[in-house]
């Protein structure tokens, strides 16, 4: 089975290179793709100088835009399998091998990494914890599903839901609704506990006053998401 | 409405729909957009021109002064207006995205066949 690696990097300079060594080493049956949204430092002298496999938008799309670049990569390039790993050392490689396991075994569409599984590892701020445990409630309330990480990137997904998220997949913070819109067409969605460290540098997109616009935004997109009808 | 209001309402008007016609006889308008807005001039320079439908329309309409019938009427094509700019803005973005992500996965092609 082909298996990628989407590694979306939004000005990853500090980080990038570090990223995709790990990669190489820990998860060597995996190949990997660096979607450079138009970093405004030069994370695209650093893929370019140590030639690695990148692909570069001419206009910043945002991660939603970025990883569905990737996602239509895996579909060209005929993967089985894709997963998203962020390019800031978030997502640690050693797990991916969990992850596949459990899509494999479980014959599963997609598998989240969860960090509130077995709660080990960089556990976000507080404040975090309360946002994602409100999207847990509101996405079990809408599906009857538990998903104990819906914010969480570090996913992997078969070939069904490369082909589904390549013509469609949410612009900004698209993880939380692009979970419902599997869970909505009776998809097999499943968590294994992974541990996530601190980011290793460069900042996170969601600073504080963005923060009241993620929850609202994100919280109408699920509720918009679950009001469409999937023929399934 | 007294006659000074009229006229300069119908000079304001004939100056934008000449200046709309000329914006898309030059191309610089797309007519497809501006539709709403000449509707929204069309309307204008009938209940200004004929004062006995301003004064139908705002009787039925329970609005006692004729020019807040209009303001009313102005405000909402301004709304349908408005609509169809976040309605193009929408889908051109869309599109962009869809243009720049094509582009950036045909570089990709193009400078591994050069590899």
């Amino acid at each position: 089975m082909k298996k990628l690696i989407i590694i979306p990097a939004y000005n990853e300079s500090e980080n990038i290179l570090n990223t995709v060594k790990c990669i190489e080493e820990d998860a060597p049956d995996f190949d990997y793709v660096v979607i450079n949204d138009c970093s405004k430092d030069n994370t695209i002298e650093i893929l370019e100088n140590n030639h690695l496999n990148f692909v570069n938008l001419p206009v910043n799309l945002g991660i939603g835009g970025a990883v569905q670049t990737g996602y239509q990569y895996a579909l060209e390039n005929g993967y089985d399998v894709a997963v998203q790993v962020d390019g800031d050392g978030q997502h640690d490689p050693n797990f991916l091998s969990d992850l596949f396991e459990t899509l494999v075994k479980e014959n599963a569409d997609m598998v989240i990494g969860s960090r509130f599984i077995k709660n080990e590892g960089f556990q976000s701020t507080f404040m975090r914890r309360v946002g994602i445990t409100y999207f847990t409630k509101l996405i079990r309330s809408l599906t009857g599903k538990t998903i104990t990480d819906p914010t969480s990137g570090f996913r992997m997904c078969n070939h069904k839901v490369i082909e589904l998220f390549s013509k469609d997949y949410p612009r900004d913070y698209p993880e939380p609704e692009s979970v419902v819109a599997l869970l909505k067409r009776k998809m097999k969605v499943i968590e294994v506990p992974v541990q996530m460290k601190e980011r290793q540098g460069g900042e996170s997109s969601i600073n504080a006053s963005k923060s009241v616009y993620y929850m609202i935004k994100v919280s109408l997109a699920i509720l918009i998401e679950n009001l469409r009808k999937y023929k399934v | 409405m007294n006659v000074q209001l009229r006229v300069l309402l119908i000079v304001l008007i004939v100056f934008v729909f000449i200046l709309f016609v000329q914006q898309i006889k030059k191309k610089a308008l797309k007519l497809q957009y501006t539709l709403t807005w000449l509707a929204l001039l069309f309307f204008l320079f009938i209940v200004t021109v004929f004062s006995s439908l301003q004064n139908f329309l705002s009787n039925m309409m329970g609005i006692s002064l004729p020019i807040n019938m209009i303001f009313f009427f102005g405000f909402l094509f301004m709304l349908a207006i408005v609509y169809r700019l976040t309605e193009a803005i929408s889908k051109q973005s869309e599109q962009i995205k869809d243009l720049a992500q094509k582009i950036a996965l045909m570089e990709k092609e193009i400078n591994d066949k050069h590899k």
